[in-house]
């Protein structure tokens, strides 16, 4: 399974297109399966910096905020997690575009409450039109323990409009004294408002 | 100056974040775990139904066979008898899971969670009624070792948490009410006696002169609590009513002389081998290498391979411990006089116990 991963995101580089800039609101619902079992369920709401005004500044961030809850259908329990996050463009290629993002969210579960520092990576790489991949990454601190996630995503039909995208990756947990390793498969549903032009 | 900004913004998050990781966060499939205690009448592993025995019974552990002699010293069994009641004061330290396919080794839980540990009634299970502790998140595996870390002797708990770092003071009382026919007016009440070396130098000096900040304890407040009758009761037999007895576990431990009615530490099983209460030591200390030495208030309850949060989300696991015919009484080789018959636990009666996943 790795091994097809990797051949086919390596075949994916080799015939990169222009990577497509956002320029509408996007809403997305994403189901994780550990791997397979569904376990956490997302919805998230980006808009695009340039929405909020002309400053170039705007035209480089993407602004993001989720809903995540360890239940299949966005039941809280036994975790909700509310965050949000900016992500700053770093490089814009004809090719390809990379993200680096920063974060926090608030999270309950058990009683008791986390808040975690978020950072992320997000490299975006354009396939064929409308089609597109990349690698994600992701660190969370919280005191004394951290998260690594990272996936690639493959998204189907980028763009305005509907689009499905999976998300196979791995998650690393641990306080120090437990470590949780754990593949990870998602599948989300998107939907960007706006147009092509 | 953006630049500036989004490390500023990026500090005061890192600054700000606080809290406990949610392993759920992880996305893998996790078992929440319960703990609960319960009496279970019968060693036979229910093979169907809402238990399933995951511990098969424990094997005689050959360094226990000192105990035998003790036993053979008795004289003639008198009879064997069901007690009403057992309370134990467990302990619920640690749980190790040892996940042979985990590449991160072992995974050791800690019950009950930090929440839990202000329930005093968390730290004592009575086999007549169940208690339970809170959810720990478990990650999906296969375990074939699961050590709970219990504490059947002691009647005193000098602080919660860590040994070594208590932060609280409170009693748990270990009892065994059973009948025994025909002895009312035989059998004297024995007072409460507390080993001379138990509270001072294992419990009471250990843990309160080391690392403590006094200013935040009363140190002769609970000094008086330690030597108060009404608290702290080691080696006693009590007669209630009619035929019925309170013993404290600790009187029913097989002893090297038990027909001395006054309490000597050097007849003390338990004190005498730390690992009375211990089955399969090797097994568990290669399975916790580096995590130090086992007290002897360890119980060690292996298991077959189980499977931990696969689909369900809730697992509970409960301790049962076998009480039917579990106080014995020999007659201490003078058949004709029951003043001096000797009331013990039952032979290996540390493999009483089982685990069972609901």
């Amino acid at each position: 399974m790795k091994k097809a991963c990797v051949f086919l995101c390596l075949c994916c580089v080799a015939i990169c297109y222009g990577i497509p800039q956002q320029k509408g609101i996007s809403l997305e619902f994403a189901e994780y399966g550990g791997p397979l079992i569904p376990t956490l369920s997302r919805v998230s709401v980006e808009i695009p910096g340039s929405l909020l005004g002309d400053v170039p500044i705007l035209g480089r961030l993407r602004i993001g905020a989720w809903y995540l809850a360890y239940s299949p259908f966005l039941w809280p329990d036994p975790m909700l997690e509310i965050g949000a996050r900016i992500n700053y463009r770093l490089t814009n290629r004809e090719r390809s575009a990379l993200y680096a993002g920063l974060g926090t969210a608030f999270e309950y579960f058990d009683g008791s409450f986390g808040v975690p520092l978020i950072a992320n990576l997000d490299w975006c790489i354009r396939l064929f039109d409308r089609y597109s991949t990349g690698a994600m990454l992701e660190i969370l601190y919280w005191p004394a323990s951290f998260g690594i996630e990272a996936a690639i995503p493959i998204r189907f039909n980028d763009g305005p409009g509907f689009g499905v995208a999976l998300l196979p990756g791995a998650t690393l947990y641990t306080d120090l004294a437990q470590f949780i390793l754990n593949p990870r498969l998602a599948v989300a549903v998107r939907y960007e408002f706006g147009s092509e032009k | 100056m953006k630049k500036k900004q989004l490390v500023l913004l990026g500090i005061t998050i890192l600054i700000t974040s606080c809290g406990e990781m949610p392993f759920y966060r992880s996305g893998a499939a996790l078992g929440r775990l319960t703990f609960a205690t319960g009496s279970a009448s019968s060693r036979a592993p229910a093979s169907r139904g809402p238990l399933e025995v995951v511990s098969p019974r424990m094997l005689t552990d050959p360094s226990m066979s000192f105990v035998d002699a003790f036993y053979a010293e008795y004289g003639t069994l008198v009879g064997t008898f069901t007690p009403e009641n057992v309370v134990l004061p467990i302990s619920l330290g640690e749980i190790l899971l040892f996940d042979e396919g985990n590449p991160f080794g072992n995974i050791f839980i800690r019950i009950p969670p930090k929440d839990a540990l202000e329930d005093p009634a968390q730290f004592v299970a009575d086999f007549a009624s169940p208690v339970a502790a809170e959810f720990v998140a478990l990650p999906r595996g296969q375990y074939d070792r699961l050590e709970l870390r219990v504490n059947p002797g002691h009647t005193l708990h000098v602080g919660r948490g860590y040994s070594h770092q208590p932060d609280y003071t409170t009693w748990t009382e270990c009892s065994v009410q059973v009948e025994l026919p025909g002895y009312g007016p035989d059998l004297i009440d024995i007072p409460s006696r507390l080993p001379d070396d138990m509270v001072f130098d294992q419990d009471f000096y250990y843990d309160f002169s080391s690392g403590w900040d006094e200013g935040e304890f009363d140190y002769f407040a609970l000094q008086d609590q330690v030597f108060n009758p009404e608290f702290g009761r080691y080696f006693e037999r009590k007669h209630i009513a009619g035929d019925n007895f309170a013993f404290t576990m600790q009187y029913l431990y097989p002893r090297r002389i038990p027909s001395v009615l006054d309490y000597r530490d050097s007849d003390d099983a338990y004190f005498s081998h730390w690992h009375v209460f211990t089955s399969e030591v090797n097994a568990a200390r290669y399975a916790i290498s580096g995590e130090g030495d086992y007290s002897q208030h360890t119980l060690l309850i292996p298991l077959s391979p189980i499977e931990i949060g696969a689909l369900e989300k809730e697992t509970t696991i409960v301790l049962h411990f076998d009480i039917e015919d579990l106080i014995e009484v020999y007659d201490n080789k003078t058949p004709g006089d029951k003043t001096d018959d000797i009331v013990v636990l039952a032979k290996n009666y540390w493999e009483r116990f089982s685990i069972s996943l609901e």
